[in-house]
């Protein structure tokens, strides 16, 4: 059996259950026979993948959903091979460009032409066109971008782009000018709540709506999240009805709230030396260098003095985008902790 | 007045998909709106057929591009065109090797005599070829010095035409080469004109609340603005009956946040946007903030987006002092930087809420 | 600096010891050892009751402190010290020395001249024998190195002990040979086929054994780095002289017949002696050369000698069982000046000893390139000067022998960056580029180390900030330091940056952080961790990426989210019950895993990414080992759905068992090669990692 997520994710238009004007939206362009480039939007679990396959389910039938995964090799211009791995359809093929690294213009401009000269074969498809998704767009190199814009108009004619991202912010105007852009907010708390409810009605047990309700909180918006964590809550934990219920954390957040700690316990050299081996740590096991920022940043916030916070927060957006245009994030990170360290020792000696 | 013209679309294109951008593109330099100083330059230089290199410069969508390609057409006419005039953009690959065979390759060329114009009409035709550098600032530095010998020595058959949009990424030794065009942002009332002239022949209804909408969202750029209707008449065509477009859908489609999110956002930072006597109050503590933040990045906007509508209002505040707005407008820098770095959304829209809030009480 | 006095004469200081402590107001230590040194003084690291004098500085050293109290020694300041040398007068200027220095001088010039007519009287039977023999040859004409090479045991600096345990073992030889190497002599040599003699460069490690071996009566056959010496051809040498070495030295042959000709086409008899010279050269050509060599030694019937410079070599392990090890060390500075004083009053030129000693002291002690330097200044002057000597010492410093462990002890030492610290900003951003890519990671690794010397104590407040505010803008230099590095090594690549590199990456952080380091404990300065962590993510993050392949048709997740939400969800699905249940609960989880299409090795990933309480060795303990069999077992059994249209197995992860703990960073560098988009990071580190070994190797060679 799937985990509840996968389980009970909606598979059309019309099981989507909140962003109910978004929905009616998509359905009219997909049938409208005018179906446009889309820009996919918004922060994640908020369920830009899900409206995607919808989509496509709604222009192409449920035979969209006989996906496979084919493994293809590009060769780059200085003739090395690059393996990709690409789900696709009859109907469509999805791309995460960031397994490529730095030949992502590449191997979009190679697959796209492929695609944009293959016409559909399929008679009975109800469509001309196929469908290209791309995942995490807005991780686009610069170039791959400026690729993507000549092909999107070159090829309208027999291929839709459907681009996915977490914000437009990192993506040239000509793509986004070219695009409709598609904004998914994240459910509200009251949405998310209602979601849960729903599935638990189908599992087929009694959610109390205080648990749904602290799931919810501690999901910050983000759906996939709060069914994990409520499976896994379901696992756990006999009676949801306990007043005392945790929501369970997963272990990479509890690590960070163990770093917060030591910082807030000591600020001496020795203990800069020990939070870098727990960075070093979260890092190795693919703990994204930002995420940990910004959760010890958080714990951080969360137990000190007000008048500390926005200083606290400061440096860890100043740390933040260095970590971004430098290689080794640690050294952003313990220059972070250093940072706090001693304005938090400041205040400490000023307060006595 | 677009009747022969229509013919030089290129046939593949279907008609419906066609970006309206390039279908309504001025068909000569007459059409170019409002940039008469430029226009009335170019038009003298046209009856001399005798060019300068030039540079254009200027905000995206004032008509730099459009400008060129009318007067290349109007140069050459439809036939000597293609062989007349090269036309490389920041999607084509422009680095050095490019400069040095391709542009090379094309601007030693003589050109060739002129061909009969198919249309019947005169064209000037003068003995030289255009070579269109489309957004050059984009350019690499050793690309753009690879093209100053170039520009001398084969000025006599060909000219250059350099479009860009800051003209401070020019390298010196190749401004200097160039008559220099400055392309304002268009105001308000040559944008709607033109708006309402295309929502016209593509009978899409629109109100005039729509139109202000797209020309305040689009700040100047005429191709953002007519992007935005097409993509709004499409939604509005797409529902059985059409639905009238709304001021929302103008928004929603730019990616504008709404106004009141707005406004909320920046009372809860103590700038309201609407003075009350009360402004003075209390100073908002830190997790109200946060949690402000928060919910407006779990709405998706861009934080760009947010930031720049923020320094609007901020900006354009009726009651801060001068000293306050220049504090903040710093944060608004610093954050505008390191979002082009990449930096975490998030993060950067609440260190400028802290730095703003800060400011402001 | 301070301007010192002139002195009394030019020999002031001469026959006295002197011990310096604590810092000089107007002197960094090397000026004022160097300024005692060069008028004929003595510096000597610790007080003794011989010491003369102990000149204080500020910080003083306790325990040196203590010493001058327990021998009532006499101190100077700084002031007393240029007085010092403003007014004694050296022996030179006809100033009083007592008896027993004068003696002793007087018994080094007469010991001088000896040496030196034995050298003319040598050379001149020498000449008369070429003249007989008709070689042309003359000794003018040779090095040095070569014309004073030592030609009996006594003319060898140093190493005496060690010089007559060789000539011992090879007199012995034939009697142990007899015994078949069971009686273990006098010195417990005598059950060795074969000696390793190891010591730095130039101490006459090769002469030695020579002069031992001709003297034993062996003709010494010596096999070095000129030689290839592959297995191949050791064996094949030695299989020429298996004839002889095999089959007389054995015992089984006649002496006869076993007149053979080895590689090195020099005849073999019972009486020669193999030399193998730099052993630890015997490199990347000579594959399996050390090998052969410890089997040739287990059955030899001649002597053999094996050189090498660092006895520490892992590749000598196979040779340092089957032989004596005879260590040699650098000769004492005192004999090596004897003997070049020799040399020089031979070759008439007058240097004073105490520029001799700088020589010296200079070459540390290598006595070949002593003389090399002399016999090149002999070729422009007869005398030499105290500074001549400093310059002629620091052109021929030996470059690129520092490690970035010395590199380091020395930037955040206590001495570089002191406020009378001669070193120019130049100077230590020279360190930097000894090693431009390992020097910063080291400093990074290590700044939090010291104890710096800009904060006293660090038990009171205000010094407790002042040490955070000291980290704090080291920390911060190394933040901007790797801007600039992803500037020079990013896209533009931006060389012209490296000095600014120098400084925000080594010279600030260090500046700040400057003080004691400790050599034990927690504290010791350590090889950075960053090379090891960062191929350790990479190798996870690609395995996260099989994850996520595989994952893809049923979950709509990036990577980062598969491993931030997945993997801690799917944990009390597919781990937790073979923690719990044991065996009982492997069907199920295979079947999960099946709807997930993970395979055995992405449930082994699964485990491996988890960190605080799901970290992968707490959770593998509690799954019992006969729960781990059973799984593999049942896995392997089964039929499992795979998601790829082709069906070809993507992650050509090497095999591994769940019992094993999880691979260390060898393995992390082996697997590399399936994405060539990814891996570039791990191959660079592996690069950094072995270039880094090698050059520690070469560098160890070098000293």
């Amino acid at each position: 059996m799937s985990l509840w997520v996968d389980k009970y994710r909606p598979k059309t238009l019309d099981e989507l259950s909140y962003h109910e004007g978004l929905t009616t939206r998509l359905r009219s362009l997909a049938n409208s026979g005018d179906f446009p480039h889309l820009l996919v939007y918004g922060p994640s679990g908020a369920g830009k993948k899900t409206r995607i396959s919808c989509v496509l389910r709604e222009l192409f039938g449920k035979s969209v959903e006989r996906l496979k995964i084919d493994q293809r090799v590009f060769l780059t211009p200085s003739k090395r091979k690059l393996d990709v791995n690409i789900v696709q359809s009859n109907f469509h093929i999805e791309l995460t460009p960031s397994d490529v690294g730095n030949y992502d213009r590449v191997v979009i401009q190679d697959l796209l032409k492929e695609i944009a000269q293959t016409q559909q074969v399929d008679l009975s498809a109800k469509q001309r066109f196929k469908v290209v998704v791309i995942n995490e767009a807005d991780l686009l190199s610069r170039d791959a971008q400026a690729a993507l814009r000549r092909t999107m108009e070159k090829y309208m004619s027999n291929l839709r782009i459907i681009l996915c991202a977490n914000s437009t912010s990192r993506l040239i105007a000509p793509i986004k000018s070219r695009c409709l852009l598609v904004r998914v907010a994240a459910p509200s708390l009251e949405e998310i709540q209602a979601v849960l409810q729903q599935v638990a009605k189908n599992v087929g047990f009694d959610l109390p709506p205080e648990a749904s309700e602290k799931i919810a909180e501690e999901s910050n918006g983000n759906l996939r999240k709060a069914m994990l964590v409520l499976e896994t809550l379901k696992m756990q934990s006999k009676d949801l009805n306990s007043p005392l219920l945790t929501i369970p954390k997963p272990d990479w957040e509890s690590y960070c709230h163990k770093v917060a700690d030591l910082i807030m316990s000591e600020q001496t050299p020795a203990k800069v030396m020990e939070v870098r081996g727990k960075f070093y740590e979260l890092l190795s096991h693919c703990i994204p260098p930002t995420v940990i920022l910004k959760t010890v940043a958080d714990r951080l916030v969360d137990k000190m003095d007000e008048s500390l916070k926005a200083d606290v927060m400061y440096w860890a957006a100043f740390y933040e985008r260095r970590m971004r245009i430098g290689n080794k994030k640690i050294f952003h990170l313990e220059a972070w902790v250093v940072k706090v360290m001693s304005l938090y020792k400041v205040m400490c000696t000023s307060i006595y | 007045m677009f009747g022969h013209q229509q013919k030089n679309v290129q046939p593949a294109v279907d008609e419906r998909t066609q970006p309206w951008v390039e279908k309504y593109r001025p068909k000569t330099i007459d059409d170019v709106a409002a940039q008469e100083h430029t226009v009335s330059v170019l038009r003298k230089a046209l009856s001399s057929t005798n060019l300068p290199h030039m540079l254009f410069y200027g905000p995206p969508g004032t008509g730099k591009t459009s400008t060129i390609l009318a007067l290349a057409r109007q140069l050459f006419g439809p036939d000597n065109f293609k062989s007349r005039v090269l036309e490389l953009n920041a999607s084509d690959e422009r680095g050095i090797s490019i400069v040095r065979e391709k542009v090379k390759n094309f601007a030693r060329q003589t050109p060739r005599a002129q061909a009969v114009a198919s249309d019947g009409k005169t064209y000037p035709c003068p003995p030289y070829k255009i070579i269109i550098l489309d957004e050059a600032d984009s350019m690499t530095q050793d690309a753009q010095g690879a093209l100053r010998r170039i520009m001398e020595t084969y000025a006599r058959i060909t000219r250059f035409c350099l479009v860009c949009n800051y003209v401070t990424r020019i390298i010196e030794p190749l401004a200097s080469r160039c008559s220099k065009f400055r392309f304002k942002p268009l105001d308000m009332s040559s944008t709607s004109t033109r708006l309402a002239q295309i929502a016209l022949s593509e009978q899409v209804q629109v109100t005039n609340e729509v139109i202000s909408a797209l020309v305040s969202t689009s700040a100047g750029d005429l191709r953002r603005s007519i992007t935005y209707l097409q993509s709004a008449s499409r939604l509005s065509s797409s529902t059985d009956p059409p639905a009238p477009i709304t001021l929302r859908d103008i928004q929603e489609i730019a990616g504008v946040v709404p106004d009141e999110v707005m406004n909320n956002f920046a009372s809860s930072l103590g700038a309201d946007s609407i003075p009350s006597i009360f402004s003075k109050l209390e100073k908002q503590d830190f997790d109200t903030i946060r949690q402000q933040v928060k919910s407006i990045m779990r709405e998706g906007y861009s934080a760009a987006q947010v930031l720049s509508q923020l320094h609007d209002l901020i900006v354009q505040h009726p009651v801060l002092t001068a000293r306050q707005r220049s504090a903040c407008a710093l944060a608004f820098g610093d954050a505008d930087h390191a979002l082009c770095d990449g930096a975490d959304e998030e993060l950067w829209v609440l260190q400028v809420a802290l730095r703003v809030n800060k400011a402001i009480s | 600096m301070r301007t010192p006095p002139a002195p009394a004469s030019i020999d002031c200081l001469s026959g006295l010891s002197f011990v310096f402590t604590g810092e000089l107001p107007g002197f960094s230590r090397d000026e004022s050892v160097s300024l005692a040194k060069r008028y004929g003084g003595r510096v000597v690291g610790q007080p003794s009751s011989k010491t003369s004098f102990v000149v204080l500085g500020n910080n003083a050293g306790p325990g040196k402190l203590k010493a001058i109290e327990k021998h009532n020694l006499r101190t100077l300041d700084e002031d007393g010290f240029m007085n010092l040398i403003a007014t004694r007068k050296g022996p030179s200027a006809g100033g009083k020395v007592d008896d027993k220095t004068r003696k002793k001088m007087e018994k080094e010039e007469e010991e001088i001249k000896q040496g030196a007519e034995e050298l003319a009287r040598r050379e001149e039977a020498a000449s008369l024998m070429f003249l007989s023999s008709g070689e042309a040859i003359s000794r003018l004409t040779q090095l040095w190195t070569v014309r004073y090479a030592p030609k009996t045991l006594k003319e060898i600096c140093g190493n005496k002990g060690q010089i007559e345990k060789l000539q011992q073992w090879l007199v012995d030889w034939p009697g142990s040979s007899k015994s078949d190497f069971k009686k273990p002599g006098k010195n417990g040599t005598n059950i060795y086929r074969a000696m390793m003699i190891t010591g730095p460069p130039g101490i006459g490690k090769t002469t030695s054994a020579h002069l031992c071996a001709q003297l034993a009566g062996f003709t010494p056959i010596e096999m070095n780095a000129s030689d290839a010496r592959s297995k191949k051809l050791i064996e094949s040498g030695a299989n020429t002289m298996n004839q002889s070495l095999d089959k007389w030295l054995t015992g089984k042959g006649s002496l006869k017949t076993a007149q053979s000709v080895n590689a090195a086409g020099v005849e073999i008899t019972s009486r020669s002696c193999l030399i193998m010279d730099e052993v630890d050269g015997m490199s990347a050509g000579d594959r399996g050369g050390v090998g052969a060599l410890a089997a040739l030694i287990k059955k030899t019937h001649v002597p053999i000698i094996c050189i090498a410079n660092d006895r520490g070599a892992q590749k000598l392990k196979p040779l340092l069982n089957c032989s004596f090890n005879l260590p040699f060390k650098k000769p004492d500075a005192v004999m090596v000046r004897s003997r070049i004083m020799t040399i020089l009053y031979k070759e008439k030129m007058k240097v004073p000893a105490n520029v001799v000693d700088q020589l010296v002291e200079g070459a540390q002690a290598d006595i070949r390139q002593v003389l090399n330097m002399l016999s090149t200044w002999r070729l422009s002057s007869d005398t030499m000067g105290f500074d001549d000597s400093k310059a002629l010492v620091k052109m021929n410093e030996k470059y690129a022998t520092i490690t970035p462990f010395a590199i380091i002890q020395k930037l955040l030492g206590p001495y570089m960056f002191s406020p009378n610290a001669r070193e120019t900003l130049n100077d230590k951003m020279e360190l930097y580029f000894h090693d431009h890519s390992f020097v910063p990671l080291f400093v990074q690794e290590n700044y939090l180390k010291t104890t710096p010397s800009l904060v006293r104590k660090t038990d009171t407040p205000p010094e407790k900030l002042k040490l955070l505010k000291l980290m704090d803008r080291a920390a911060s230099s190394l933040s901007d330091a790797d801007i600039v590095d992803s500037l020079i090594h990013g896209p533009e690549q931006h060389w012209s940056l490296m000095p600014l590199h120098a400084v925000t990456s080594t010279v600030i952080p260090a500046s700040c952080m400057y003080g004691n380091t400790s050599y034990t404990g927690p504290n010791t300065i350590s090889f950075p961790q960053w090379l090891g962590q960062n191929s350790k993510q990479n190798k996870l993050m690609r395995q996260l990426g099989d994850i996520q392949v595989r994952m893809r048709l049923k979950v709509s997740g990036d990577k980062t989210e598969i491993r931030q939400h997945y993997v801690p969800a799917l944990f009390p699905h597919i781990v937790q019950p073979l923690m719990d249940d044991g065996t009982s609960a492997v069907d199920e989880v295979i079947e999960r895993m099946d709807k997930y299409f993970l395979s055995k090795d992405e449930w082994d990933t699964l485990v491996e990414l988890g960190v605080g309480s799901h970290k992968d060795e707490g959770v593998l303990k509690k799954v019992s080992t006969a729960t781990k069999t059973s799984f593999t077992k049942k896995y392997n059994l089964k039929v499992h759905p795979v998601p790829f249209h082709k069906a070809q197995d993507l992650g050509k992860l090497p095999k591994k068992l769940s019992a094993e703990p999880a691979p260390d960073l060898e393995e992390a560098y082996d697997v590399s090669g399936w994405s060539n988009a990814t891996n570039t990071q791990p191959n660079f580190g592996t690069r950094m990692m072995t270039t880094f070994r090698m050059r520690t190797m070469t560098t160890r060679r070098n000293q």
